[in-house]
């Protein structure tokens, strides 16, 4: 039987997937967890404190070891060429959990190759990827949205956590190692919370449907708080719990939480969870949501957790109310992109040569040149899906 | 004993092949296909339409010789074709009459004439007419309205129609082939409904989506009445174009990996490489740019439904047929995208073992038989009893451009 069996799988991809699983794994609740950090970087692996089944360096053959520096396409074959061996660490898993960083290499051009090995298996997957700083520049930024967009038609939930959050709630002068830190362990609660959600559905369920739901083609920005409380702390501990949930870096404050279209409350405890506790919990998180958004609630109990309340709040901000429309092409855009070449397959120590590869982003009909345009909502049918969608394509070796 | 025998002959003019099939009815037995012959295309016919007359005809005109349908000028014979083409689209009609008691088959039929008489803007043409639903005294939404008591009848019906230049180029190619009489003509997915579909799928409600080379089709039907169709000038020829153009592979070798098994194979799976044409592609490429274009399909056949609620009415789920139903990405993507349990539909018989026909790429040309077969067994009603007459003058002239193709006559046609 596979380590995996019936545990939620939680598959950290890059450098990023790689830290927010070390900050998962320093958790007590990570022990339920089947963990699996993928990454091309010997040297991000070597320092990882997970253990070694719980690593996998991808590409090894071609990459030597090597990080994809930032190429979303070296990050696309090195998940590829390692579908086989995640397939068999994910398989028998109850639901899947992806996570890292957009805007890199690894998790940006991997994702959706993840996202297409999830949909053959029939696994139910929740991606929660950060969204960068801002500060760390409009081309990585620009990478990420890329990546979402893309993301967001194969997936049926896609939380993207954006780290600029973290602002709105730490101090000016806060050092920026300690940001990052910080972002990765709220990401890391926020796995625990998503979790125990998915996984105790006792009583009042908000599980992966009520997720489905509220996520499926729609394009969103996510805040996600979890505050843990414990009941020898007062009576008023559901309270508490929702304070520090309130409190939490990555819901970006109150304020952000008034402006959400939709709101995914849960709240776990005890056996001993009253009924009381769960009014107060309820009456206390409620009342700072906005009035007119979407709700779903849930209610759950675990032995685990006796003796505390756990609540976890996701605050969602659609992009648009309505479902998401697909990008439009602007034929004029010529992009210049540079690739690296791909490494020789003895592997020999040859320094790579970089080449400058002019991507072809005119629109194309091929076979259908000569037919008669057939129109639909102002896009031509005949031109490839992918090339209206601006979906770049690894041509391989 | 002899045993009194008729002939049909389906035709298709497709984007993929040209095909004929022949059968013989006989009473109280099955219909028994007699021949078949198949000419595949190569550019003639382009999303449902004819490209190129002349070479269309040649191929009809040998498809029909190998058929057979020349050594039974002795007995009377239905000719039947089934056309696509994105100039088809589909509608909503309805009529409505006053009545003094009881609803009468003439009443039904006044209904259907007033619908099949309201015009149509530019050069349209009306070529098949189904029954939707009906209403009495604007509450009652009955199945059969027939000797009901009411004083307000309302004849819902779906109209069929498309370019009248377009439809006729079918019917002149088969005349030039050496024929009197133009073909009854056949909406492509209504003609599968007669194929794939079953009794009980179309009382639930089921969504038929035929998936060709260069037009995709789709049917929906509830309670026994059509009540949303229309074409997409999309087909498997656009992935594989897709893929051609997205992976710089030739279009067979993109044409193939839907035919044979090139993304299954053992290795491509294990390593997510597919080698082919000397290159190693990621099998995510080809994922991605499939998933893409079906998913894109999909939502368009989606949107074609005016009011999305009625997909839920569906019990019986969706129903893939035609050549792109063998690809198995195509139905998880449709599962996905309706949330619909979904078969793969292909000819069947319940009295017989339709063999190579028995295959989802035949589905509208086994569809247009069995509707040659219907049309033959009202033709004979009409001449035997004379009981029809009103209601079935068009059949004396079988290339008539409207017909009432599905609860023409309740007692004596199913679908």
């Amino acid at each position: 039987m596979n380590e995996a069996t019936g545990k939620i799988t939680v598959l950290g991809l890059g450098s990023g997937g790689m830290k927010i699983l070390n900050a998962l794994a320093a958790l007590p609740a990570a022990v339920k967890l089947n963990l699996l950090a993928v990454d091309t970087d010997v040297n991000t692996l070597g320092a990882s404190k997970l253990p070694e089944s719980a690593q996998l360096l991808a590409d090894v053959q071609w990459l030597h070891g090597h990080g994809c520096g930032g190429d979303c396409q070296k990050g696309q074959r090195a998940i590829a060429r390692e579908r086989d061996t995640i397939e068999t660490r994910i398989t028998g898993s109850s639901y899947l959990i992806v996570t890292g960083g957009l805007g890199g290499g690894l998790a940006t051009g991997g994702v959706e190759a993840v996202a297409s090995l999830c949909s053959k298996l029939k696994m139910p997957t929740i991606y929660m990827m950060t969204v960068p700083f801002s500060w760390e520049g409009d081309a990585k930024r620009q990478k990420a949205d890329a990546a979402a967009a893309e993301l967001l038609m194969s997936s049926d939930v896609l939380l993207l956590l954006p780290n600029d959050l973290l602002f709105s709630v730490l101090l000016p002068e806060t050092p920026a190692a300690e940001a990052f830190k910080l972002a990765d362990t709220e990401m890391a609660r926020a796995i625990i919370a998503t979790a125990e959600m998915l996984g105790n559905r006792n009583m009042i369920g908000a599980d992966y449907a009520d997720l489905q739901t509220l996520f499926k083609e729609r394009k969103c920005y996510c805040a996600l708080g979890v505050g843990v409380a414990s009941l020898a702390e007062g009576a008023n501990a559901g309270q508490l719990a929702v304070d520090r949930t309130l409190a939490a870096p990555l819901l970006g404050g109150i304020g952000k939480l008034k402006e959400a279209d939709a709101v995914m409350f849960s709240v776990l405890g005890g056996p001993e969870l009253s009924i009381a506790a769960v009014q107060q919990t309820m009456q206390a998180a409620v009342k700072c949501l906005p009035e007119n958004c979407e709700l779903a609630l849930g209610v759950n109990t675990s032995p685990e957790y006796a003796g505390c309340v756990l609540s976890s709040m996701l605050a969602i901000k659609y992009n648009d109310r309505a479902k998401i429309k697909p990008r439009r092409k602007t034929p004029a855009l010529m992009e210049v992109e540079q690739t690296a070449a791909p490494a020789d397959a003895s592997g020999g120590g040859e320094p790579k040569q970089l080449v400058f590869e002019l991507v072809n982003t005119l629109l194309s009909r091929g076979i259908f040149a000569n037919s008669p345009q057939v129109s639909y909502n102002g896009e031509d049918l005949d031109v490839p899906t992918f090339q209206r969608r601006e979906v770049q394509i690894d041509q391989g070796d | 004993m002899f045993k009194h025998t008729d002939i049909v002959t389906a035709v298709e003019i497709g984007s993929s092949k040209i095909c004929a099939v022949t059968g013989e009815v006989a009473e109280d037995e099955p219909l028994r296909v007699i021949d078949f012959a198949e000419e595949p295309v190569d550019g003639e016919v382009v999303k449902g339409e004819i490209a190129d007359m002349d070479r269309v005809l040649e191929k009809l005109i040998a498809v029909l010789d190998r058929a057979d349908t020349s050594k039974m000028l002795n007995k009377s014979r239905i000719f039947a074709m089934n056309i696509s083409g994105c100039n088809i689209a589909s509608r909503q009609e309805s009529a409505a009459l006053f009545v003094d008691g009881k609803v009468s088959a003439a009443d039904l039929q006044s209904a259907a004439d007033a619908i099949e008489q309201k015009t149509l803007s530019g050069n349209l043409e009306k070529f098949n007419i189904a029954d939707s639903y009906y209403v009495l005294d604007d509450v009652r939404r009955v199945r059969n309205p027939i000797d009901q008591n009411a004083r307000k009848f309302e004849l819902f019906s779906h109209v069929i129609f498309g370019d009248a230049n377009r439809i006729n180029n079918f019917r002149t190619v088969f005349i030039d082939a050496g024929f009197e009489e133009p073909p009854s003509l056949i909406f492509s997915g209504l003609a599968d409904l007669y194929a794939v579909v079953s009794q009980e799928e179309r009382e639930h409600g089921a969504l038929l989506v035929d998936v060709g080379r260069g037009t995709t089709e789709y049917i929906a039907i509830f309670n026994d009445g059509v009540f949303a169709s229309g074409v997409i000038p999309v087909g498997f020829d656009h992935l594989a174009n897709d893929l051609s153009i997205g992976l710089n592979l030739p279009l067979d070798v993109c044409r193939s990996v839907f035919t044979g098994a090139l993304l299954q194979q053992p290795s491509a799976v294990s390593s997510g490489m597919v080698e082919t044409s000397g290159r190693r592609i990621p099998l995510a490429s080809f994922e991605k740019i499939i998933d893409l274009r079906l998913r894109e399909l999909f939502t368009i056949v989606r949107n074609g439904f005016p009011d999305q609620s009625a997909l839920r009415n569906l019990a019986a789920g969706g129903i893939l047929t035609g050549g792109g139903a063998l690809f198995p990405r195509t139905a998880e993507i449709f599962h996905s995208m309706f949330e619909l349990p979904v078969r793969i539909g292909a000819p069947y018989d319940h009295e017989q073992d339709l063999g190579f026909l028995a295959d989802p790429r035949y589905s509208s040309l086994w569809g247009s038989l069995c509707y040659a077969a219907e049309l033959l067994k009202i033709a004979n009603l009409n001449r035997k009893r004379g009981l029809f007459t009103s209601i079935f003058g068009a059949l004396g002239n079988m290339g008539d451009s409207a017909r009432r193709t599905i609860t023409d006559l309740k007692d004596s046609i199913k679908l």
